[in-house]
């Protein structure tokens, strides 16, 4: 019978919850690395025993932490991640030129085909790898050396490289995204880059339209068709149709075209989850009501989801890595909220419920759906 | 045989329970204690001090004989007491603070996550620690206040 393993960081911990494939019933593990915050942890499709996790705090800095037995034991690795060469400026929210700081580690995308070969995504944003499990890690310098490196700028959350999406049917081709500079594309295994913003649009940078500024939050696509991209940015909802050479806004009657995460169905391409919230100071759901946004067109047409969530007095915020869909026959979607609630469905999003409701807040949701 | 305590959250990585003892070939100085923290413990390295410059991280103080030597050269010997190991060399996590007004033993409890009889230094950050450490001469003003017995309460400045 199928299980599902859900993988949750926290600001003061991981969390790792279990369930068959009823999704009825939960077991919780954790707190591991208690204390320390945890931006995210996932398991490599191929061998889904073997999880890393990225644990950080102010205090000691980064830790990269490696499971081969599903999260039952755990074993630090290699926390060196050094930028190539000089790092250089960018620019820092004034305008001014500002060093290259490595901070932490926010994103960890195992390989798809390799269980010791894995992607970094890095405050101060750059892109790193491993292929032997986590002891080495190594920049691959073609991003932040892209000539618009100099001209990126932090978002609120820092200068992170959040999203890392490898082309399941091109090992060549991985996307990733920026807060605050966009999304990016190679096709050479990310030996050089190219930024693939055109048709966003944010109005608060000098150039609405330029190649490079745009807060991206998050972005995600199906498996099985890996050139249709769904964003959201910083304000608006977005659709590309061509592998991001070219973007055009599906927001439609969202009540805010402001969030964090977005997810597709893993059985359905078309079908699409956003967790609207109140831009800009106030970062919680409209009118204090959780509410999930599903398309089932590929955008623009919305409906509510409102069934198990909190409709009143609910201000709490959904991070951009804290959404997940399974892959059994009904599609399961999980969220995290900074309330330390984990929210499941096990019907594509007609009805919830909190799997858990008092972790500390939930930086990071990742599920895995095992045989 | 030197001794080495560290705060909790680096004990746990390591798997360390209590102090670590440690024996430091050559001058015992912070760097050579490091060094041998580290070629046991290779876990804990980059989370004491910067994988890149060496330096000691921001939001860490070095303590031994309830001085603070977090600014002393790395190279700089180590007092006699820590090379006998009759004190420990302490790694010290800095706590962050608002306005409160706390009892002093709490405050040693808390800020040092080791037993208060060990009389552990302590100090307070100011609410824009992210970007300033506090002076020397904060370090000492607040560290002199909690070390006063006659008095029952401190207050941390924001």
């Amino acid at each position: 019978m199928s299980k599902v393993r859900v993988l949750v960081g926290t600001r003061k911990g991981a969390f790792i919850l279990t369930s068959d494939g009823k999704r009825e019933s939960w077991s919780v593990s954790g707190p591991h690395f208690s204390g320390w915050e945890v931006y995210h942890l996932k398991g490599s499709p191929v061998d889904p025993n073997r999880l890393y996790a990225s644990q950080s705090s102010s205090w000691s800095g980064q830790v990269i932490q490696r499971s081969n037995d599903g999260g039952e034991t755990w074993a630090p690795v290699g926390n060196k991640f050094v930028y190539e060469g000089v790092a250089g400026t960018h620019q820092w929210y004034d305008g001014t030129p500002h060093p290259w700081e490595f901070k932490r580690v926010w994103h960890l995308e195992p390989s798809l085909t390799d269980p010791d070969t894995v992607y970094a995504g890095v405050e101060d944003a750059a892109f790193f790898k491993t292929t032997d499990g986590g002891q080495n890690w190594q920049e691959l310098p073609g991003l932040r050396g892209h000539g618009s490196g100099p001209h990126w700028q932090p978002g609120a959350g820092g200068m992170c490289l959040h999203t890392i999406l490898p082309d399941p049917t091109n090992p060549a081709r991985i996307f990733i995204a920026i807060s605050a500079a966009g999304a990016f594309r190679t096709d050479d295994a990310g030996q050089t880059w190219r930024p693939i913003n055109k048709g966003l649009h944010s109005q608060y940078i000098p150039e609405p339209t330029a190649e490079v500024g745009h807060c991206v939050h998050h972005m995600a696509f199906h498996k099985s068709r890996p050139n249709v991209l769904f964003m959201q940015k910083h304000w608006d909802v977005m659709r590309s149709d061509d592998a991001g050479d070219s973007w055009h806004e599906v927001s439609g009657n969202l009540p805010t075209d402001f969030g964090f995460v977005i997810d597709v169905n893993a059985n359905e391409p078309d079908t699409i989850y956003v967790v609207p919230i109140k831009s800009d100071a106030e970062h919680f759901p409209p009118e204090g009501k959780l509410r999930v946004y599903r398309s089932r067109t590929g955008g623009n047409q919305w409906e509510a989801l409102t069934n198990g969530l909190p409709q009143s007095n609910c201000y709490v915020n959904v991070f951009r890595d804290a959404m997940s869909v399974d892959s059994l026959d009904q599609c399961g979607v999980y969220f995290g909220t900074t309330g330390g609630q984990v929210y499941a469905s096990s019907d594509a999003g007609d009805s919830w419920t909190p799997i858990v409701r008092d972790l500390p807040a939930v930086l990071s949701v990742e599920v895995q759906t095992l045989e | 045989m030197i001794r080495v305590y560290l705060p909790g959250h680096l004990r746990a990585l390591a798997n360390i329970n209590g102090e670590v003892e440690l024996e430091v070939a050559g001058q015992v100085t912070q760097r050579s204690v490091l060094d041998a923290l580290e070629q046991r413990y290779p876990m804990l390295e980059g989370t004491i001090r910067d994988h890149i410059t060496g330096k000691r991280r921001s939001f860490l103080r070095f303590f031994a004989c309830q001085e603070d030597l977090s600014h002393e050269s790395p190279d700089a010997p180590l007092p006699d007491a820590v090379v006998s190991g009759t004190e420990p060399f302490l790694v010290v996590g800095a706590i962050a603070g608002g306005l409160a007004t706390l009892e002093p033993a709490r405050l040693l409890l808390v800020g040092s996550g080791a037993p208060a009889t060990l009389k552990t230094p302590f100090y307070h950050m100011p609410n824009n620690f992210h970007h300033n450490e506090p002076t020397p001469s904060q370090m000492i003003r607040f560290t002199n206040e909690i070390r006063n017995p006659s008095r029952h309460q401190v207050v941390c400045d924001t």
